[in-house]
């Protein structure tokens, strides 16, 4: 076994990724969402879920929302239609969007990041009972 | 390797659980919502699938309902979902029969790391797609269906170890070893039982065996690292530390022995890196703020030894950030820096000390201290005087009223009494203050 060089622990093994939310009510002219109170909730290929507040959205409306990845500090900008709503709690909704206008390659890169997390994760859970 | 997407195995998983029971543990509504979903798609009865608000009702279902399947957020307002894994092996012991899920959006490596040596199946990071979660479902489930002979003789093994059965579950694993041609898992549990036996030898030819097969398997070097920890062969316990910690994210649980390690390894120097971990660290429990900061402490003390002065203040500064509500170890920071004759620094971090413990006899007295290190022999005479009124009676106040009331050339007998009331109190250190009188007098 060779001798240490390296430090006992490795800062990076202590960083975690998120994204800090910004969101416009393009139909309503408000601006009805930022972290903590949105949350992503679901990614999926031509849209998400979202978590916001109660009443920033109606079924129909369109959204204009800006993520910003930490601590890549890329961020993804797009406008989503809110194709339905439904009540999450007491002061918030689950609303499923549906892309309008994106750049597709920045999604891309964002589900890749989280993909990518997840699978890091994973790996260093079966590496560790294995 | 599995197809988890062969129909013919989602069949068989979408079987298997269709008589099992789960229980959803989030606070978040809108997670629960997704994941239930994906529950009911797999064939989980409605009626099967048990929602809980928080820990406490989750104890309740437990109790009531023994979950095979538990989908816990980690972080929760009170506890955390990892602390319902015990609950969930007391009544499922074997990993085959349970499934225990972790959600979180915190993602670093090092909470990864805590959730494999908690066993947990799969590590769900928000936000998630579908496809994905659907994914890690299966590829935790369908290895438990279509587990090996070698993989039921070990798990059998853990719950005889669960019950004590230390002999009978050896027997098992030996019997393991047999079944695989690369057993290392096996070897691995040959040598947790002998350590369990305080069998400290076998128990290291069997992690070395593992080893030997997989020279970087995590579970058979923290057995060996245990086995040089119990033997107290500290230096080969750190190699192996450093070593698995290379190659694997470290639980924040491993961090105060770490940072015990490395002062036992006397690697001072590196008792910096903690801090540095530290002020990354979302979750921190007392043990891990008192042994960094213990640790920052002892590296302080160490520089200044090698009279690197600025560098100890840099760190004394950073162990009080990280103890900064643990006055017992401030306090002990400030003794220090008093003893450097660092007066203006530890000026600095008194302003740190809480108000209530600022009347505490100990504080009162590290600030005569510290002022003795710039005041006057009268006014240090007078601060003396007035704790002593007030019954504080440390060995300090005596010493410094003695040596700057003879700074001071009092009168000989106003100084026989200092010496006579401080034997009186501490009659054991009679000597210590007559050779104090006549150094200080010479």
């Amino acid at each position: 076994m060779a001798k240490p060089k390296q430090p006992l622990l490795k800062i990076s093994d202590f960083e975690n990724i998120s994204y800090s939310i910004t969101a416009v009510n393009s139909t309503t002219k408000t601006k009805v969402a930022n972290t903590p109170s949105a949350e992503l909730i679901e990614l999926r290929e031509n849209g998400c879920v979202m978590k916001i507040s109660e009443k920033s959205c109606s079924v129909g409306h369109f959204l204009s929302i800006s993520l910003m990845m930490i601590p890549q500090l890329k961020s993804v900008e797009f406008t989503a239609k809110v194709l339905s709503k439904e009540k999450a709690d007491k002061h918030s909704s689950l609303v499923e969007l549906e892309f309008y206008q994106i750049e597709q390659n920045q999604w891309y890169g964002f589900l890749k990041v989280y993909a990518d997390k997840q699978a890091q994760v994973m790996n260093i859970i079966r590496s560790m009972k294995e | 390797m599995f197809d988890i997407k062969s129909k013919e195995t989602v069949k068989k998983v979408n079987n298997y659980l269709a008589s099992k029971t789960a229980l959803l543990l989030d606070p978040s509504s809108s997670t629960r919502t997704v994941i239930r979903k994906l529950l009911l798609a797999m064939s989980i009865p409605t009626a099967n699938i048990k929602v809980a608000n928080n820990f406490q009702e989750s104890k309740e279902v437990i109790e009531t309902a023994k979950p095979q399947i538990i989908v816990a957020e980690y972080h929760l307002e009170k506890g955390n979902g990892l602390d319902l894994l015990p609950l969930m092996r007391s009544y499922c012991p074997s990993s085959l029969d349970g499934t225990f899920i972790l959600v979180s959006e915190k993602n670093s490596p090092t909470i990864a790391a805590l959730a494999a040596e908690e066993e947990v199946d799969i590590f769900v990071v928000k936000p998630f797609t579908y496809d994905s979660l659907q994914d890690e479902f299966m590829k935790a489930l369908v290895p438990k269906l279509e587990a090996s002979q070698y993989v039921k003789v070990l798990d059998n093994g853990k719950k005889l170890l669960k019950d004590k059965k230390y002999e009978e579950a050896m027997k098992l694993f030996d019997h393991a070893r047999t079944l695989e041609q690369k057993p290392v898992l096996a070897f691995y549990f040959s040598g947790f039982v002998s350590m369990l036996l305080k069998k400290t030898d076998e128990a290291k030819k069997f992690y070395e065996e593992g080893l030997k097969i997989e020279p970087a398997h995590y579970r058979c070097l923290i057995g060996l690292y245990d086995v040089y920890m119990e033997q107290k062969q500290i230096e080969k316990a750190y190699e192996i530390a450093h070593f698995a910690s290379q190659k694997y994210p470290v639980s924040p649980k491993k961090i105060p022995e770490f940072v015990r390690l490395t002062v036992l390894n006397k690697k001072y120097e590196e008792l910096e890196d903690f801090y540095n971990l530290f002020i990354n660290l979302e979750d921190r429990d007392q043990m891990i703020i008192t042994y960094v900061g213990a640790g920052l402490v002892v590296c302080g003390k160490y520089l200044l030894q090698q009279d690197k002065r600025q560098k100890a203040v840099e760190i004394f500064s950073k162990a009080a950030l990280v103890v900064n509500q643990f006055p017992k170890i401030l306090m002990e920071i400030i003794q220090t820096l008093i003893t450097a004759n660092l007066a203006k620094e530890a000026q600095q971090l008194m302003l740190k000390i809480p108000e209530t413990v600022k009347a505490s006899p100990d504080f009162q007295v590290l600030m005569l201290k510290q002022a003795n290190l710039s005041d006057s022999a009268p006014k240090m005479i007078q601060s003396c005087q007035e704790l002593l009124s007030k019954g504080i009676k440390d060995i300090a106040i005596f010493e410094i009223m003695l040596k700057r009331s003879i700074e001071l050339k009092r009168e000989s007998h106003v100084i026989d009494q200092i010496v006579f009331d401080a034997i009186k109190v501490y009659p054991d250190k009679k000597s210590h203050f007559e050779e104090l009188l006549k150094v200080e007098s010479a």
